[in-house]
């Protein structure tokens, strides 16, 4: 019996061993191996969502920054500050790495969907889902530049842990030159019209007019404003407020949308307590007044809400949909009538007649009374500074106010009466996050920070 | 039930022919034959001091393997084949062994206690070994030695009683997680848990928790009662872990049950209530001091004096609210409206006992353990079930099963703006709590605390069965062969609804509904080989164990719901899903050796190899050699005979271990869905490959030295070990921005961890009627990152990982004081550029201790006894968050409340030992008084040394005597009175020094936010056996 049981037991040892040789080699089931992912059409366009996914995390807080760092908003927990300045800790939220992500999906779209095999994929669809991934990847640069200056330009998808190592910082210029070579190429590409929630030509041509607004280029400004404004698909709607309150309106030229169910949170940070918000951002006070001024914000003081127990208060319901579905409102038709008066004033054949019209236009949609007069005294510099203004009140909570004044020079004097500190040029370009310069040795933060 | 998928690609081989080879050879080995008698000896053991009869005493006849166990009364009866005389052996744990000639029945046999319990058998991972012949570090608990304060879970309970085991309680709430370092932090996200092993079953230690409860995690070891121990096993060293392989670095710690034994039945019933209450709570300004302090925040930042924020309420300006004057101001407390003083019950009732052939342990429990904090509870129901059955002399088998359910009910306390403390501590104080309307005011940040308490509805329960099975089979003598099977099967629900009168219930009720399942199965394979020769005697084991783990839940969450009414998810008018799956399997093959040569010296030997699924292809198989030896000097010829120094051991060993606990499927690159645009699905690319993916190795030495003296009333042992880890795992290992992925799994640099333990026991009176024993221990651990491809800063950024220094350091501006002339923070500039910037932060210490330890004692006398333990930390440091926003210098405004302390800060040239002056604004150096709302650069004025000396238990007993039990019936009956953490010494300005508020994330240890303190409870218990 003893040797009985010795074989036995050497026969299960044997059976156990040679019954695991694969039990290791497992496979996830929650998500799928990164080769082959993108392989047809309906898997090219969820690469696709995919980029739009990071955009609805991304602009939030590109939107945030942008109007915190301005003087139309500020937080409600520090009143004190309606300029704050930065440095590399506390950057004023500013997002970082969310563009690249939305870069590197983009990469991997421009790679590998002209590689894609599939008879349901046409021509025309292949191009104009490659076209997007374009326009997203042009559109995540121009935010990238606009926060701080010339970045790290990567255009391949990230496959490997060193496939970026060793990349430095580009100039402006050619970060620029790399925003106009996508938009260019998202132009030739793109054939879509009439989805607002997604990049369509005119989404191209509206973020290209902000752009040579940006870059100073200015009849490419007006004619490319031109486009989208001569369109008929597009147009001013009034009253004011239905461009929120309403979804992909025609005044939307590209708006990043919500659903219930893929809902956004940002209603909280701007409704009052009373409404069930957080009142994390209000308005600044003398932006209020504007506002509520018939002689300047007209219509447009109903985008704010009064408070009923702080009545000093009010609260902004452009985001204010409750149950997340508020869009974030990236381009529309409103901003391309003020950058073609601005480009059309400052070309250099300067056309007040056709800036005028363009400003009156967004004045009388918002019910403006007295509008802007002109007559043979108003100089090129009213013009400026009515745009300006207009700009500042239409645009109020839409994260343009501290570009604006960024781009037109008139930072040191504007902000920096709330914060000497946004004297200094350095200030005019957020510091890279602190934490993001630690994790990569080519990254050079921004001087003065 | 979470079945085996079928689509898995790979499913459990379960080899069949394996059973029935077994079923055979169980059949075939079960036959006996029927012995001869030839003499029947009957007798009683009694203990040579005390006269007591002693059960469970094991007599052996020597020569044969025939043995036999004594009743509670100290009888025996022994009817064998031999004739009279012959030899008996009496061994019994924790006294000397005696060998003695029995010639005619019946006699009486006493025994003497030996405290140093040299040759108790310790089990060592797969063997058993005299604690002799040990050539490892270890150390043992006995259930009944455990803390009498109400933790729920047993590793609380072992605090300041293993030297190198460092335990803190993260938080005052029971049933929440404790931190566990067995010789320091060897690893980052590697995990660095010990392993814990429960009578052979390896069980997860890591939680299936999804709610976010504000850092707060709960105890996965509370499923499991603290009743039914019989010891703790710490294996420390790496020659008694490596044999655990890729899971043994972090230590192991062997849990036994408590099994039944040769004895009549045995009824044990228990019973501990009591009170629980927290003190030394934060203190708060008064309504009109914070107005004030605001105030004069707001003109020093440049505020316009007729904008103040409490300014006459009918001073209208385009500025913000005007909250009328500080001296209009009342004063709310919210605080003391969360406490309460909580009422603990727990009972536990077992029956054990057996024959010859088998035994029993049946036990249950209930307990109920409210926290001080309201909204939070813990209950236990457990059930336990051991039964060992001997089919014949060659072949046993066994099994071990426990199931319990855990309910909790929970709040969310520490961090983010709908938390519990953040509604009670930091709302200011001169916030109203309700409106004029007599509605519940909410604070534009936080909840109204009276609106959480009423409203909350958080719960959750875990649910958890623990099993084994096992034969043992004895082919030969000298040969054993064991297999073992075993499953640790998890559900963990939780569901929580916040209604819409909490701002985390806005716009109408949002509701999340969690369920999280988690089976692990495991087979062990084990032959163990012993001979003994006159020379020596040789151990040799051989193993195989097979691990797999499936893990799987699903979330939903709802929103929109009709009314407060309706919780249920399926009334929602949002509803959202999501599902989660993951698998991980690892395959082990093992062995060792140990020989034993004429109890002077010791050698062994242990090898490991093991393939894990979760390593990078290329890396499957780790492979753990170890190697200890042990020098028994006291019984060398040249080793004077003296009973002052009677025993003199040496030991050293080497050892490799592993560590694999980071995620399933880390090294494979991923794109996932889920990532949706409106209603468009959308899949995102989710994680970088990394092939490269190696084990977590750690190679430690450990030297011991083992004395015992003073005519066997001093023992002591000392270790000296020395750990170093490479291929440090980094579940988040930071990359550049520019790849798109924000970090990776990554072996990313190199750790060390050395250190010193002591331990001493002393029989300080031992005599008929009293006793007094003290235990103390004192440990060292010094931890350093050796290498790291760069310092990362992980969850908060006042916390860092840097090479040169310890793990979780604190990162800060060293303040060195305040001008007196301005009223300005002085910071240490370190690079002298006249400017504080980050680069001027300093690394200035962690939360582990210089030392640590405990001291206990226990002390009888007649009926009496008395049990206490003070444990001690000394050089540990804290990151006092808390007070960080509490004493904000009045620059949060109406954001936050204030602390008392702020009080006294910079008001006029010449101020000195001062808070800096009320200001946020930036100094001409670049640094800040204090911080705004938004900013992080942090002052080391909030790192504190939070040292302390805490007494932690103190228990009173009285057993009624024998001759009362006896007439009642009863074989024992013990009241105790428990007093848990009465009295503790500190310097740490918060309310408790062992906080650790955000256990979730890795790099943070040492951080005190809204840390709930652990209470002072007051405990009376009840323990008779029938």
């Amino acid at each position: 019996m003893r040797y009985q049981s010795k074989i036995y037991l050497l026969l299960i040892m044997l059976i156990w061993t040679t019954s695991c040789s694969d039990l290791l080699d497992l496979q996830p089931e929650a998500s799928v191996s990164d080769e082959g992912v993108i392989s047809d059409k309906k898997t090219s366009l969820a690469a696709l969502y995919g980029i739009y996914d990071n955009i609805q995390n991304s602009y939030t807080p590109t939107l945030t920054a942008f109007n915190l760092a301005g003087d139309n908003v500020i937080s409600y927990a520090t009143p004190t500050i309606i300029v704050p300045d930065r440095n590399a800790e506390d950057n004023g939220g500013a997002p970082f790495a969310a563009f690249y992500v939305t870069i590197n999906r983009a990469n991997f779209i421009i790679k590998r969907v002209p590689e894609v095999v599939d008879n349901q994929l046409t021509d025309a669809e292949r191009d104009q889902i490659v076209g997007e991934a374009y326009f997203l990847r042009a559109f995540a640069y121009f935010d990238l530049a606009r926060f701080y200056g010339g970045v790290q330009i990567v255009t391949e998808p990230t496959e490997r842990i060193d496939t970026h190592k060793g990349t430095k910082r580009s100039t402006l210029a050619e970060t620029y030159n790399q925003v106009l070579a996508d938009l260019d190429k998202a132009e030739e590409l793109i054939s879509g019209e009439t989805d607002r929630s997604r990049a369509t030509k005119f989404a191209v041509y509206a973020l290209k007019a902000r752009f040579f607004l940006y870059t100073e280029q200015w009849e490419q400004a007006e004619e490319y404003a031109s486009k989208t404004i001569s369109n008929s698909n597009f147009s001013l709607v009034k009253p004011f407020t239905t461009f929120f309150t309403d979804r992909l309106s025609k005044e939307s030229i590209f708006e990043v949308v919500y659903t219930a169910v893929d809902a956004s949170t940002y209603w909280r940070s701007w409704l009052s307590t009373e409404d069930g918000g957080n009142q994390t951002y209000v308005p600044e006070p003398s932006l209020i007044a504007d506002l509520l001024d018939p002689a300047k914000g007209g219509a447009r003081k109903n985008i704010l809400k009064q408070s009923v127990q702080e009545p000093e208060l009010y609260a902004v319901q452009l985001y204010g949909k409750k149950d997340g579905t508020s869009s974030l409102f990236a381009l529309r038709i409103a901003e391309q009538y003020l950058i073609r008066a601005e480009a059309r004033t400052k070309k250099s054949n300067p056309d007040i007649e056709g800036a005028v019209s363009d400003l009156l236009e967004v004045q009388s949609r918002a019910e403006v009374t007295p509008l802007f007069t002109h007559n043979a005294v108003t100089t090129v510099e009213d013009v400026l500074v009515a745009i300006e203004e207009e700009r500042r009140l239409e645009l109020a909570f839409e994260g343009h106010r501290f570009t604006d004044l960024i781009r037109t020079n008139r930072a040191a004097e504007v902000l920096g009466s709330y914060n000497p500190l946004l004297k200094e040029p350095y200030q005019w370009v957020f510091p890279i996050p602190a934490s993001s310069v630690e994790k990569d040795p080519d990254l050079e933060q921004n001087k003065g920070y | 039930m979470l079945a085996i998928r079928q689509d898995r690609r790979i499913k459990l081989k379960i080899p069949l022919g394996l059973i029935a080879v077994m079923l055979w050879s169980i059949v075939t080995i079960a036959q006996e034959t029927t012995p001869l008698i030839n003499s029947r000896l009957d007798g009683v053991i009694l203990d040579s001091i005390t006269k007591e009869p002693l059960g469970e005493v094991t007599l052996r006849l020597e020569g044969v393997t025939h043995s036999t166990k004594t009743d509670d009364d100290g009888k025996f009866q022994f009817i064998t084949g031999q004739k009279f005389p012959y030899t008996i052996i009496i061994s019994y744990v924790g006294y000397k062994t005696k060998t003695i000639v029995a010639n005619g029945s019946p006699i009486t046999i006493l025994l003497e206690r030996d405290d140093s319990a040299i040759d108790e058998v310790e089990i060592v991972g797969y063997t058993k070994v005299k604690r002799s012949a040990l050539t490892s570090s270890m150390s043992v608990v006995k259930g009944k030695d455990l803390s009498q304060a109400p933790y729920t879970s047993v590793i609380e309970k072992l605090q300041g009683q293993v030297p190198g085991l460092l335990i803190t309680n993260d938080s005052g709430t029971p049933g929440t997680s404790v931190l566990v370092r067995l010789r320091g932090t060897n690893s980052v996200n590697g995990g660095n848990e010990p392993l814990y092993v429960v009578d052979d079953v390896i069980i997860n230690s890591d939680n299936l928790q999804g709610l976010n409860l504000g850092g707060q995690l709960v105890n996965p070891l509370s499923d499991i009662s603290t009743n039914d121990i019989e010891s703790i096993t710490v294996l420390k060293d790496a020659n008694a872990t490596a044999v655990y392989g890729s899971r043994g670095a972090n230590g192991v710690i062997l849990i036994k049950t408590n099994r039944g034994s040769n004895r009549k039945p045995r009824v044990n019933f228990g019973l501990q209530t009591g009170t629980s209450k927290t003190r030394n709570l934060w203190e708060l300004v008064t309504g009109e001091e914070h107005a004030n302090l605001v105030n004069e925040a707001f003109v020093n930042n440049g505020g316009l004096y007729e904008n103040r924020p409490f300014r006459p309420v009918n001073e209208s300006t385009t500025a913000f609210p005007a909250w009328g004057l500080p001296e209009e101001q009342e004063t709310y407390d919210r605080l003391s409206a969360i406490w309460r003083t909580a009422v603990l019950q727990r009972y536990n009732l077992s029956v054990s006992g057996g024959n010859v052939n088998s035994n029993f342990y049946i036990g249950g429990e209930y307990l109920n353990q409210p926290s001080t904090v309201k909204e939070q509870d813990f209950s236990r129901y457990s059930f336990r079930v051991n039964l060992d059955h001997k089919l014949s002399d060659r072949l046993k088998i066994g099994t071990s099963n426990n199931i319990s359910t855990t309910p909790r009910k929970l709040i969310r306390v520490g961090d983010g703006g709908t938390g519990l403390f953040q509604a009670a501590l930091h709302t200011p104080t001169f916030y109203p709590i309700f409106d004029e309307n007599g509605q519940y005011n909410t604070h534009f940040t936080f909840e109204n605390v009276y609106a959480m308490l009423e409203n909350t509805d958080t719960e959750s329960n875990s649910i958890r069965s623990l099993n084994n099975v096992f034969a043992e089979i004895k082919i030969i003598p000298s040969l054993t062969f064991k297999s073992s099977w075993s499953s640790d099967y998890n559900i963990y629900k939780e569901h929580s609804y916040f209604s819409t009168k909490l701002v985390a219930g806005q716009p109408a009720g949002n509701a999340t509904y969690n369920n999280t399942e988690r089976l692990t199965l495991s087979a062990d394979q084990l032959l163990n080989y012993n001979v003994s020769t006159i020379s020596g005697d040789l151990a040799v084991f051989l193993g195989n164990s097979y691990q797999f783990t499936d893990k799987g839940g699903h979330t939903i969450t709802g929103s929109q719901f009709p009314s407060d009414q309706h919780r249920q998810i399926v009334s929602a008018g949002v509803r959202n899903g999501t599902t989660t799956a993951s698998s991980a399997s690892l395959l082990s093959f093992f062995g060792g050796i140990n020989y034993s040569y004429k109890d002077r010296y010791v050698i062994d030997g242990t090898f490991r190899s093991d393939g894990s699924s979760r390593i990078g292809k290329d890396h499957r198989w780790g492979h753990f050699p170890a190697a200890g030896f042990n020098w028994r000097v006291s019984n060398e010829e040249f080793f004077p005979k003296s009973d002052n120094f009677s025993e003199l051991r040496l030991k050293a060993s080497w050892g490799l271990t592993g560590n694999a606990a980071v995620d399933d499927f880390q090294s494979l690159g991923l794109w996932s869905g889920g990532s949706n645009y409106g209603d468009n699905v959308g899949i995102v690319p989710s994680q970088m490959a990394n092939a490269d993916l190696k084990w977590e190795k750690t190679r430690q030495w450990n030297f011991g030295l083992t004395g015992v003296l003073l005519n066997q009333r001093l023992d002591f042992e000392i270790n000296y070990y020395d750990k170093y880890t490479k291929d440090l795992l980094l579940s988040s290992f930071p990359v550049q921005d520019i790849t798109g992925f924000s970090s990776i799994t990554y072996n990313a640099g190199e750790i060390s961890n050395k250190g010193i333990e002591f331990i001493a026991n002393s029989d300080n009176l031992k005599s008929k009627h009293i006793s007094w024993r003290t235990t103390f221990t004192i440990s060292r651990n010094t931890n350093k990152v050796e290498k790291l491809l760069q310092p990362i800063t992980g969850g908060y950024r006042q916390f860092r990982l840097e090479e040169g220094h310890a793990i979780s350091s604190i990162w800060v501006h060293k303040q060195l004081g305040v001008d007196p002339q301005t009223g300005n923070v002085i910071y240490e500039d370190v690079d002298g550029d006249g400017q504080i910037t980050q680069e001027d932060r300093q690394l200035l210490g962690s939360v582990w201790p210089d030392f640590e330890g405990g001291l206990r004692n226990s002390i009888t006398y007649k009926s009496f006894d008395i049990n206490a333990n003070i444990t001690y930390r000394w050089g540990n440091r804290l990151y006092n968050y808390t007070k960080y926003f509490l004493e904000s210098g009045g620059v949060r405004g109406t954001e936050r409340a204030i602390q008392k302390s702020q009080l006294n800060y910079w008001k006029q040239p010449g101020d000195i030992n001062v808070l800096p002056r009320l200001s946020s604004t930036t100094n001409p150096d670049g640094s800040r008084n204090y911080e705004p709302a938004s900013a992080n650069s942090y002052s080391s004025r909030f790192l504190e040394d939070a040292s302390f000396i805490r007494l932690k238990d103190i228990t009173v007993g009285y057993s009624l005597p024998s001759r009362i039990t006896r007439t009642i019936g009863v074989n024992q009956a013990k009241a105790t009175f428990t007093a848990a953490n009465l009295i503790t010494i500190t310097k740490y300005s918060g309310p408790d020094p062992e906080a650790n508020s955000a256990s979730d994330r890795a790099l943070v240890q040492g951080m005190d936010f809204n840390s709930v303190p652990q209470p002072i409870s007051f405990l009376f218990g009840l323990n008779i056996t029938l």
